[in-house]
């Protein structure tokens, strides 16, 4: 065979071992009489001896895991925004999470419950948290951990919670020495049950006419804590908590730090620590997630326990109004030894704060005198309700620290949606209508 | 389909998708993102698939996709050179003596392994896709020309040209790299 009649595709045949013997033999006889083509077999083995190398990778079994988890987790985070859309009818009994009506409920209740006797004189108490990160509450069918909240304040203790959620709409929030909070969404609102062992007293409460918000799958909240890390701002790296190695994720959000720690093998929630910039000192621990465990019905009971007596709340939601507000800080200033005004109004840390007087003495007793057991919680529950109906930036308080009874002090001003002019409430509780160049600096 | 169906294949393929990332960009973390981009791509279009897809050939063609473009990036100007040199082969023809370019000086002794391994991989990314999947299937993942040809759709004979000429377009381009004695 002559030089001439060797092409190259033979060559590139011959390096790849795809040539016949009786046409390898050929081509071995040529490459002993041609240099060229035997430089270019050359060629060709060293580029093929290159990819052969490169073909033998070593694979680690923990990486190939580690990028599958990785996968599922950033695949549930983009399905939540895809939910967030295409799920429209959300169903009512999923409103209860992340409705703004909703959590103001379950703030209001906590608040309420904190106030009516929960904790406030046996030294139990906060869930001041509790409203703040029901944003990052769940999904599976059924949700279950505990939640330790630090309040950073010396003389209150650290509280520990169990939470429970099912996605038929429930929720269950229970201390340690037996204080129960029932939640349950129905067609129309939110209503529910808390449980004060040392008074044997239970308050039943009911909000109606609590508007969906379908731009949202609140059950997704849980799912959005899950997969916090295909969207975590910082990544902590593998950490040993509790004796276990776990893998961290920050998020920071506008009013609260999120920190998830994740089990890297499982790619299991294990831990979820809260920080939130408005009450340094304080944060809130979830721990013991469990997902999925069967929760009976009786588990989420509406019914009072056998020789409990109640206290009746209830407020349909489109009939609160600045009349029930004003209650609220007449009652609070009332209640006050000072008459000073509630020294927030528009955040679930009124509860802690509220926890926090009592123990400094701030209050004249259980109650406001002339009050009672019964109506305090309600007016305290629809007044709070109020404030939670009114869009962000609408609004202003500038009670605290104020006593009652200026009738030149300005404690609060709002709009109403549609309206042009603004209510001043004044702390004499009385109330004018300015336009938005009179309202206070 | 199912999100379960997802998790299924992911768990299924993903090794095989970090495996060939991993080959052609010989960096674990490009890889790991080219395993990543991959496995979200399938799942945003994931409830337009009708079932009837084949997620091996799918796959594999989407991994070398995407770690030939994160190729082409990471070699950027580095490359240009031989773009040309290529081209002006493409438009001239794969005659022999196009093939046969005149010896280089003895090549590099010094020259690492690992750099002809990079130079490789950049050549890879210019070529006609085909091609290159074509060789990357045969040479780095040493899998049968009859399986090569189910995961290209197309038949034997046509995975033996693509990879011919895979073979000769790299030894061209590599011919100032590669040694030039058997």
């Amino acid at each position: 065979m002559s030089p001439h009649n060797v092409t190259h595709e033979q060559l590139v045949q011959f390096a790849l071992g795809e040539l016949s013997s009786e046409e390898t033999r050929e081509i071995q006889a040529h490459l002993r009489q041609c240099e060229p083509c035997r430089r270019s077999v050359g060629r060709l083995q060293s580029l093929l001896d290159c990819a052969e190398r490169m073909s033998v990778l070593p694979q680690d079994e923990q990486t190939v895991e580690s990028a599958n988890r990785k996968v599922l987790l950033a695949a549930k985070t983009q399905d939540q925004t895809r939910r967030g859309i295409s799920f429209q009818a959300v169903l009512l009994g999923r409103t209860i999470m992340n409705h703004r009506m909703a959590k103001w409920a379950v703030a209001a209740v906590v608040a309420l419950a904190v106030i009516a006797g929960w904790s406030l004189f046996t030294g139990d108490g906060s869930g001041a948290a509790y409203a703040r990160m029901v944003d990052q509450l769940h999904s599976a069918h059924t949700l279950m951990f505990s939640m330790t909240t630090r309040t950073g304040v010396e003389s209150m203790p650290t509280v520990r919670m169990d939470m429970a959620y099912r996605d038929t709409g429930h929720v269950r929030i229970a201390t340690a020495d037996g204080y129960v909070t029932v939640l349950e969404a129905t067609s129309t609102g939110t209503k529910g049950i808390s449980l004060v062992p040392p008074t044997k007293s239970y308050v039943v409460f009911e909000m109606a006419n609590v508007r969906d918000d379908p731009a949202k799958d609140p059950w997704a909240t849980l799912e959005r804590l899950r997969t916090l890390p295909a969207q975590a701002d910082t990544i902590l790296g593998c950490r040993e908590i509790d004796g276990r190695l776990l893998e961290g994720f920050q998020v920071r959000g506008e009013d609260a730090t999120t920190t998830v720690w994740i089990d890297p093998d499982s790619g299991q929630l294990v831990r979820t620590e809260l920080e939130f910039t408005g009450a340094s000192g304080m944060n809130v621990i979830l721990s013991d997630f469990q997902l999925d465990v069967p929760l009976e019905d009786s588990f989420f009971s509406l019914e009072p326990p056998e020789g409990y007596t109640p206290v009746e709340v209830s407020a349909d939601a489109s009939q609160v109004t600045e009349r029930d507000f004003i209650e609220l800080l007449r009652l609070w200033s009332n209640w006050t030894v000072d008459a000073s005004f509630p020294p927030v109004v528009g955040s679930p840390e009124i509860a802690k704060i509220a926890v926090q007087m009592a123990r400094e003495g701030k209050f004249v007793g259980p109650y406001a005198p002339a009050y009672g057991s019964e109506r305090q919680p309600q007016i305290m529950y629809r007044g709070f309700v109020f404030v939670g109906q009114l869009a962000a930036g609408t609004w202003r308080y500038a009670g605290q620290n104020v006593s009652f009874g200026d009738p030149a002090t300005p404690i609060f001003w709002y709009q109403l949606v549609g309206s042009s002019t603004w209510r001043i409430i004044y702390a004499d509780l009385h109330v004018e209508d300015v336009t938005a160049d009179k309202l206070p600096k | 389909m199912s999100d379960k169906n997802f998790e299924n294949l992911v768990n299924e393929h993903g090794r095989r998708v970090l495996g060939t990332a991993t080959r052609v960009l010989r960096d674990a973390n490009l890889a790991y993102d080219v395993h990543q981009e991959v496995f979200l791509g399938v799942w945003r279009r994931w409830h337009g698939y009708n079932g009837d897809v084949n997620w091996p050939a799918y796959l594999y063609r989407a991994t070398v996709r995407k770690a030939l473009e994160i190729a082409r990036r990471r070699m950027g100007k580095a490359g240009r050179g031989v773009k040309c040199q290529a081209s002006s082969i493409e438009d001239h023809g794969l005659e022999p003596s196009n093939l046969n370019l005149p010896t280089s000086p003895a090549p590099d002794s010094a020259m690492q392994a690992d750099e002809l391994q990079q130079k490789l991989v950049a050549a890879l990314a210019r070529l006609p896709r085909r091609q290159a999947e074509a060789f990357i299937l045969s040479r780095l993942e040493k899998r049968e020309t009859a399986e090569i040809a189910k995961l290209l759709g197309c038949s034997e004979p046509t995975v033996r040209v693509h990879l011919h000429r895979a073979v000769m377009k790299l030894a061209v381009e590599l011919h100032e790299y590669l040694e030039g004695e058997p």
